[in-house]
């Protein structure tokens, strides 16, 4: 898993690459820490073209942010999820959770 | 009935191991239920976890038994568990590398016609290792995960304990045999095991945990737990 966290002037952005499963669970405090700690106020842009494979404990992490972002008032658009990630987030009815583009 | 050859490869360095010796003398003696459709030799490989390199070739053919002499008692059981394809790795090693996309591999290239389902195979195989792995293994609570503080503690002591040679050194082993019909894939792991509810619980899309078994019954045809929850059998249908 890589992740990159760059904050604009009107939106967050947050990139995962690679894959999200319980292996790489050590590194999601970090990841919530850094957005939390992020100075911008407005949504939150998440990219997943680069992501390869997510599974439950993965999408934990998304769980998180999704209760992060209700706490700021944030709104969070994933960006480009395909194949199994896509599938697997699908399968998880996170559309109730997030918009999809 | 004529007992099927064995070939043994061991990695060079590995082969004085204690472990590796009591292996090689169970796989020469015929007491390893390793299957083969064909009179090929049946390949055991033995490895050690920690190298980096050929991790991913371990099931290339003919390999189709490979067990990581990293385990703590890494033969233990293996006279009960009839496989075409077998992988034994230690938690750490599980937690690094890809042990579930590389079953996965071995398995499409002996059965091609998974190619259909291999997503679905995939997602289910790496729930049931994540399982035995977070929640068998290193003995952790999912149901911690729920708030930021408890995330926070999970992963500290599953860092811990992945560290701990009494968590870590477990084994992890994930077995597939197949039909014309069905695909058969168990996961077992060494924790202390779970009763698991009989009916399926919808699990909410805020839920921090529960969703991993949740999946497993969606992508399979029959599901199904023994040894007290530290085994999980995982039946597909072929295409």
């Amino acid at each position: 898993m890589q992740y990159e966290i760059k904050t604009g002037s009107d939106a967050i952005h947050l990139t995962i690459s690679g894959r999200l499963t319980f292996a790489e669970a050590i590194h999601f405090p970090q990841v919530l820490s850094e957005l939390a700690a992020s100075p911008s106020k407005g949504p939150l842009e998440i990219h997943l073209s680069q992501m390869d494979f997510i599974d439950s404990t993965g999408m934990s992490l998304f769980v998180h942010i999704y209760d992060w972002t209700q706490s700021v008032g944030a709104k969070v658009t994933i960006h480009k999820a395909s194949g199994p990630v896509y599938a697997a987030l699908d399968r998880a009815a996170f559309n109730t959770l997030f918009e999809f583009k | 009935m004529t007992q099927k050859r064995t070939d043994i490869r061991v990695i060079s360095h590995l082969a004085g191991r204690r472990h590796a010796r009591g292996l090689i003398r169970m796989a020469e003696s015929g007491a390893l239920p390793l299957r083969n459709d064909n009179d090929d030799p049946a390949v055991l490989t033995l490895f050690s976890g920690k190298d980096q390199a050929g991790v991913g070739e371990l099931l290339d053919h003919p390999s189709s038994w490979a067990i990581d002499l990293d385990c703590g008692d890494p033969g233990k059981g293996l006279t009960r568990m009839p496989a075409r394809l077998l992988l034994r790795l230690s938690t750490v090693s599980v937690l690094r590398h890809d042990a579930v996309g590389l079953m996965v591999e071995a398995l499409c290239s002996r059965l091609p016609r998974l190619i259909s389902i291999r997503d679905d195979i995939h997602l289910a195989l790496q729930e049931a290792v994540g399982n035995a792995v977070i929640h068998g293994n290193l003995g952790l609570d999912g149901r911690l995960r729920a708030t930021r503080e408890g995330l926070l503690a999970f992963t500290q002591v599953m860092h811990r304990r992945s560290d701990d040679p009494r968590f870590g050194h477990r084994p992890v082993t994930i077995a597939a045999d197949w039909n014309q019909h069905h695909l058969v894939i168990r996961v077992e792991d060494r924790g202390r095991g779970f009763k698991p509810s009989r009916i399926p619980v919808p699990i909410k899309p805020t839920a921090p945990s529960g969703r991993g078994l949740c999946h497993i019954r969606a992508l399979c045809r029959r599901v199904s737990f023994t040894a007290h929850g530290r085994r999980i059998s995982m039946r597909f249908a072929l295409p």
